[in-house]
């Protein structure tokens, strides 16, 4: 559930409301990365749409979410996937994981990782 | 803050007052831009123990309450400033969602998480890593 936010509207994105109000400019976000792993110890692995890179299904963080729930919607708007996320892996934060985007935008990221485990549903990539 | 070493009771029950007085300028120049709305912010709070297994506590001015040492993350930074060196041993918790949105006194919001001790709900470590405190 996502709270009532004075200036940000119901059901937008925290990350979209900030950059039109503060631009490309860096700035420090948080992530939730989920690190899937299915029956046979596989761990699931995408192809990211915007930097061609594979990486691990996640993103980032909205207002009045846990990074449980977070690693929840993430999963499943990106895999198709019900996850629950059963041990905290790390975090990783510090000018090492700043990341200019292809658009422009310029981030200090912060993620929070998160070992899974699948409860339901088939994969279902976003493309 | 003033801050003194206290002994570790069986059932430790402090929990950590952010001093959140005086804006860090990551904030504060996001502030300029945003106005006074709610934002998801980085801290970052340190449990120090020394050779006799004493937590640190500060006493933080502007609230008159003890918590541990703890901050605001900044762009770039690397180690928070403690004045007294440590050695960071592990990861002990992290922690968000509506329970930790503050106030500032000023009337600012923010949504704040960070690294603390362990709550009875909170994820299991197993495997700590932090790369930063």
């Amino acid at each position: 559930m996502i709270p009532q936010n004075s200036n940000l509207p119901d059901n937008e994105s925290y990350v979209r409301w900030l950059r039109e109000r503060i631009g490309t400019r860096r700035v420090i976000l948080t992530y939730v990365t989920t690190l899937i792993e299915d029956e046979h110890g596989r761990l699931l692995w995408q192809r990211r749409s915007d930097f061609g890179w594979w990486g691990l299904p996640g993103g980032l963080l909205e207002i009045g979410e846990t990074f449980q729930e977070c690693a929840r919607r993430e999963a499943r708007e990106e895999t198709g996937l019900e996850v629950e996320p059963i041990e905290l892996l790390g975090v990783y934060a510090g000018p090492q994981y700043e990341l200019p985007y292809p658009n422009g935008d310029e981030v200090q990221q912060c993620t929070v990782a998160l070992y899974c485990r699948i409860t339901g549903r088939e994969l279902n990539p976003d493309g | 803050m003033a801050a003194q070493f206290v002994r570790r009771s069986p059932t430790p029950s402090f929990e950590a007052p952010l001093s959140l007085a005086e804006p860090s300028s990551t904030i504060f120049d996001l502030r300029t831009l945003t106005g006074p709305t709610r934002l998801i912010t980085v801290g970052a709070g340190a449990l120090i123990r020394d050779e006799v297994g004493r937590v640190l506590l500060g006493l933080l001015s502007a609230s008159n309450l003890w918590g541990i040492p703890a901050g605001l993350m900044e762009l770039g930074e690397t180690r928070e400033e403690l004045g007294i060196k440590i050695k960071l041993r592990r990861l002990v918790g992290v922690f968000t969602g509506p329970e930790y949105f503050h106030t500032c006194p000023d009337g600012k919001h923010v949504c704040r998480h960070k690294a603390k001790r362990p709550r009875r709900d909170a994820v299991p470590i197993a495997k700590g890593a932090i790369h930063l405190c």
